[in-house]
């Protein structure tokens, strides 16, 4: 791991991307840092003026992971020495979480912490949806879509209106984009309709194209009603009980039955105004983004920071591309082994010095630190136009 | 600011002017409080006006804490409102003088602001109360006056053009649920950021595009809220600044003080509802003990115990106290027997001149002959001694005293938790209200009827007075009054325990002792430990100094046997004794205690009455080995002296300068009195190489010269030793 943190993690770009600029600003510095230490010690409320000295305190301890917090009201090294009321959280990245874990009720391929390619095409349902949805109805750009390292995906948004929402603002946000209840009552019947038989905004486009995906994802990749258990599940979404135990009785007498054939007998009844709704319910709670709320709804929650590495697969957390997410396979990322060992195989240049700075660019890892250097590029270039336009206001 | 005399509006003249059309300056029934009130007023309307709105917002903010329905209040504040700060319609303006009363609207709300503005904590329960109450008077406005209000204003709200409203209609449709896309088109829709209206965005109520919120001009309402909220927030915060700027003179200050706590409490209701004949009965002296027992709320019933344990209240403790007992209808002659009783230790002449006074002048017989209402809760923060149990005592020592005084009446310790969730909450008044309903249970009182018809308490007299009420409607409540007598003792002993571990700051504020730790745990300087001395530190270390010169000047001897170096030794210590009877004078007189001092204290003694009298008496003569011994087991009795001494301290009785009032055992500066037979034995020349120790050396066992020689005079030192270990032994202080 040191060595890692030595010559490979990209200190850098990580430092521009939090801090939307070269110079230090309170962007940086009084950033809160937690280090999570081997043997669950847990050190929270550092801060650092610079990458350089960000660099030095991960080497110093060496941690199996580090989390970045918010931008407090003071240097978070100092919160001893300044009063409780005049220490709290300004602005923080918008964050969110997915969590292959949440989709457990309806997953059939893995369960629990695996994750599979054929699963991770809910990840990328879901990451098309939000993605759109937030660039969308709320405006924002600066997104960018970290792996977590095992499976689940963040996504972390710069853009300066975002930074600055409240807890309650964010509360709002998060209730605007969940549909799917997380938890033990994920199960439970959905009604995305309103009384009048509308979808509310926001939730129809994402209809629009969840249905294009849902015959592929759900029902030949993941094949969710082919047993009994899950068949009954569906049963329970479809409001016209006389619907349910036709089908129940046609699928009973024939169980090998496909998916895609109890789709389409479902089909059939789709003049049925309820049934219709029903399915699109269906396909909604099938396919819908499932966000862990928690993560995104208080500005002081810490959340892992990029190219830290997974301390159980050895995965590390990269940037990804929601162009080509959906080729994306969890399983090529690189892991640290793999890294140093190409690092092993670079042949050795005489300057030593410039080795422990830029060793990530002869890597596997170059194309992510890339795309993150891409989007702080984005970032500072938007903090140009806008510094650029207070000095034409004047 | 309120005294602006330089700006010309008279309120008075306008007034009149105003009369007849009268809504020139206030043309709304709502009120967003944009520009602060720029007209005489009086003291006393100052004061008034912001009492009934501060018990508005009490009513609704106790409400909130016990969990009533958006109807129920809005009926309840309707009410009060009615009675306290009407507020009536543009339309009815030939009936009421709405002039008149939106004045006061609108002064009250900006006293209140004054008043608010100081901590973070005050100012977010006002934002809330005040918010409330005025979502609750936007739901009464009426829809044609609501909209010249809501027009009046600018709400940055951008208008949607028709082309767009026509372009999203099927998204704006399905947003506000409505039956067809023509409802939608009919409706003005306005684009704000769709940040002001998080409620409506966590609903899925607006539809979103780009950022922008489209609210239908039905749910404005939300963007009026929100935006109050930001208004107000925004406001107090500059006037938090502004305050301490503020040009006052003494008179708006204590008033503004009186009103902030007064929210704290619930409502400041000067409880003047019963008089003397409030209870319909006079109370003898003699009965105050069992009404105490039966009726007293928290607060009372905990200074009548330490009346009754201690013969003695402080002042402000009698003041509240005797006020109590006049309102509950104790006439003046009784209670004067009843504190002559009380005060039992003291002599009739002394009672007569110190207290008789003050009794009979808060009966309005002496000095201003003013009557004097009982005084409300008494929340006020820092007397600790007599204010409210409720906010002043910690969750242990209210849960004990909770348990030991209300236990015989209903109260059991599964109660305890939702009392103790609504003072860690701070509303003590409602804390206070559910020990009543709970001990009255008997009396068929249910939760969240309070005094009667959900009135909260907040004044003990409304506590003691609808108990007895209760009680006389109850004949049988009569029996649970006896009943509390078997448990007296009991109680009595858990009570003293309790208020003995009270009377000591340090175990009763384990804040302020966190606190003072802190203060040295917390700086992280090198040589901060030095810099976080006080004078009386200092003088500590100087008495530790003294001991440490007599010690190497005792060695000093030895090596040149110069007998100067002998008396110096000698002296030092009296030098450190000087030191360490200073250094508490320096303490007290700084106003400036610290723990460490204390510690300071024993180790310097330690160094200088124990160590350095030892090694005296070695050095003039007990130098056997026996004498070693007995010298050693001097030091020690000296160190676990000064050990039990720091631990027990604070459960040795005080008098009232808070000084102990004897030492357990002899202490340790005693030993000065060894130096000093050192001294004069050195001066007769009675010393080992001159004439020897006098009443020479026995031998124990074994032969002369060997391990059983001792001299007779070092057992003055084994006897002093065990004195100073003595449980028993009670030495005075002077």
């Amino acid at each position: 791991m040191l060595t890692y943190y030595r010559r490979l993690f990209p200190f850098k770009s990580l430092y521009t991307w939090l801090n939307h600029g070269h110079t230090s600003t309170r962007k940086f510095t009084h950033r809160e840092f937690a280090f999570t230490l081997p043997g669950d010690v847990y050190l929270r409320y550092h801060s650092f003026n610079s990458a350089e000295e960000l660099k030095k305190q991960v080497l110093q301890f060496n941690p199996s992971r580090f989390e970045i917090g918010p931008i407090y009201s003071a240097r978070p090294r100092d919160k001893k020495t300044v009063r409780g009321a005049e220490f709290y959280p300004m602005q923080r990245e918008l964050v969110f979480d997915i969590d292959m874990t949440d989709y457990d009720p309806i997953r059939t391929c893995c369960s629990e912490a695996n994750i599979c390619k054929r699963c991770w095409a809910f990840i990328s349902a879901a990451v098309r949806v939000l993605d759109a949805a937030i660039r969308e109805e709320f405006g924002y750009s600066k997104l960018v879509w970290i792996y977590s390292g095992r499976r689940g995906i963040h996504l972390w948004i710069s853009d300066k209106e975002a930074m600055e929402l409240t807890d309650e603002q964010r509360k709002a946000l998060v209730g605007w984009l969940t549909v799917v209840p997380g938890g033990k009552e994920s199960s439970k019947r959905l009604n995305i309709h309103n009384s009048s038989g509308r979808l509310a905004p926001g939730l129809q486009s994402a209809l629009d194209y969840l249905k294009t995906i849902f015959v592929e994802l759900v029902l030949r990749n993941q094949d969710c009603f082919r047993t009994e258990e899950g068949y009954e599940k569906l049963l329970q979404c479809i409001p016209d009980s006389s619907v349910v135990s036709a089908l129940r009785e046609k699928w009973e007498d024939n169980p090998s039955r496909s998916s895609e054939k109890k789709w389409s007998d479902l089909s059939a009844y789709k003049s049925q105004r309820n049934v219709l709704h029903a399915m699109e319910d269906i396909i909604i709670q099938y396919t819908y983004p499932r966000i862990d709320a928690e993560v995104s709804k208080h500005r002081n929650h810490l959340l892992k920071a990029p190219f830290c590495v997974h301390p159980k697969t050895g995965r590390v957390c990269v940037p990804l591309d929601p162009e080509s997410l959906l080729n994306f396979d969890p399983e090529s990322v690189p892991t640290v082994g793999q890294l140093l060992q190409e690092l092993d195989s670079i042949p050795r240049t005489d300057d030593q010095a410039k080795e422990f700075h830029s060793d990530w660019e002869k890597t596997s890892l170059k194309p992510y630190v890339d795309i993150l250097d891409k989007h702080s590029s984005r970032i500072m270039e938007d903090v140009r136009t806008e510094k650029r336009k207070m000095d034409m206001s004047w | 600011m309120f005294k602006g005399g330089q700006i010309s509006t008279p309120a008075v003249e306008s007034t009149s002017q105003v009369a007849n059309d009268g809504l020139v300056r206030y043309p709304h029934m709502l009120n967003f409080y944009d520009i602060p009130p720029l007209f005489d007023v009086t003291v006393e309307e100052f004061e008034t006006c912001a009492l009934d709105r501060l018990r508005i917002l009490a009513d609704i903010e106790s409400s909130a804490a016990r969990n009533r329905s958006w109807d129920e209040l809005k009926g309840l504040v309707k009410e009060k409102c009615a009675k306290l700060l009407p507020l009536n319609y543009n339309k009815e303006r030939t009936l009421y003088d709405l002039q008149a009363e939106r004045k006061k609207d609108h002064l009250s709300h900006f006293v209140l602001r004054l008043a608010f503005c100081r901590s973070e904590e005050l100012r977010r329960r006002f934002i809330k109360a005040e918010s409330t109450l005025f979502k609750i008077r936007y739901d009464l406005c009426l829809g044609t006056e609501r909209e010249q209000f809501l027009d009046s204003r600018d709400f940055d709200c951008i208008p949607v053009s028709q082309e767009e409203q026509a372009k999203y209609v099927t998204q704006l449709a399905a947003a506000q649920n409505l039956k067809s896309e023509a409802e939608a088109l009919a409706e003005k829709h306005y684009k704000v950021k769709w940040s002001r209206v998080p409620d409506l965005v966590e609903k899925r109520k607006v539809f979103l595009k780009g950022g922008w919120a489209y609210v239908p001009s039905r749910q404005q309402s939300s963007i009026v809220f929100q935006e109050f909220d930001v208004h107000l927030e925004k406001s107090l915060e500059v006037t938090a600044r502004l305050l301490p700027r503020l040009d006052e003179d003494t008179r708006l200050l204590p008033i503004l003080d009186n009103l902030s706590q007064g929210f704290l409490a619930g409502i400041p209701s000067e409880w003047a509802g019963a008089s003397t004949s409030g209870t319909g009965e006079d109370i003898k002296a003699e009965m105050v003990d069992s009404l105490a027992k039966a009726h007293f709320p928290l607060c009372m019933r905990t200074m009548h115990e330490s009346l009754q344990r201690d013969n003695h209240l402080k002042h402000n403790g009698r003041l509240h106290y005797g006020l109590f007992l006049k309102v509950l209808g104790l006439s003046i002659e009784e209670a004067v027997v009843f504190w002559r009783k009380s005060f039992s230790r003291m002599t009739d002449d002394k009672f007569n001149k110190e207290y008789k006074y003050n009794i009979r002048h808060s009966y309005g017989l002496e000095g201003k002959r003013a009557n004097y209402p009982a005084k409300r809760h008494l929340l006020a923060p820092g007397t600790s001694d007599y204010g409210c149990p409720y906010r002043n005592y910690s969750p242990e020592n209210l849960q004990s005293a909770l348990l030991s005084m209300y236990s015989s009446q209903g109260l059991r310790s599964s109660d305890l938790t939702e009392v103790m969730g609504n003072v860690n909450s701070k509303h003590y008044h409602v804390a206070c209200t559910r020990v009543f309903e709970l001990t009255h249970a008997s009396c068929g009182v249910k939760r969240g009827d309070g005094v009667g018809a959900g009135e909260h308490i907040t004044h003990p007299n409304q506590y003691a007075a609808r108990s007895m009420e209760l009680a006389k409607a109850n004949d049988k409540d009569a029996m649970v009054v006896d009943g509390t007598q078997p448990f007296r003792p009991f109680i009595h002993h858990v009570d003293h325990k309790m208020s003995r571990r009270k009377s000591n700051p340090k175990v009763d504020g384990p804040e302020e002792t966190q606190h003072a730790l802190h203060q040295y745990q917390d700086t992280d300087g090198h040589f901060s430990l030095v810099r976080n001395f006080r004078l009386a530190d200092l003088v500590t270390i100087m008495n530790g100094v003294c001991g440490s010169f007599s010690i190497f000047s005792s060695a000093r001897y030895l090596i040149s046997n110069d007998p100067d170096y002998l008396w110096l030794a000698m002296v030092f210590p009296l030098a450190g004794l000087m030191f360490d009877f200073f250094d508490g004078k320096v303490a007290r007189w700084r106003k400036s205690s610290s723990l460490l001092g204390q510690e300071l204290d024993s180790l310097a003694d330690l160094i200088s009455f124990g160590v350095a009298p030892s090694l005296l008496a070695f050095v003039v003569g007990l130098r056997t080995y026996l004498d070693t011994v007995i010298l050693t087991g001097f030091i020690c009795c000296g160190l676990a002296r000064l050990a039990r001494f720091n631990a027990t301290v604070a459960l040795v009785p005080k008098n009232t300068t808070g000084k102990a009032k004897y030492f357990e055992g002899l202490p340790i500066p005693s030993s000065l009195g060894l130096v000093a037979i050192l001294f004069y034995w050195t001066q007769n020349g009675w010393i080992e190489g001159q004439q020897g120790i006098p009443l020479g050396m026995v031998t124990l066992w074994g032969k002369e010269g060997g391990r059983g020689d001792v001299h007779l005079v070092s057992f003055i030192f084994a006897c002093w030793a065990a004195a100073m270990v003595s449980k028993t032994l009670r030495v005075p202080k002077l």
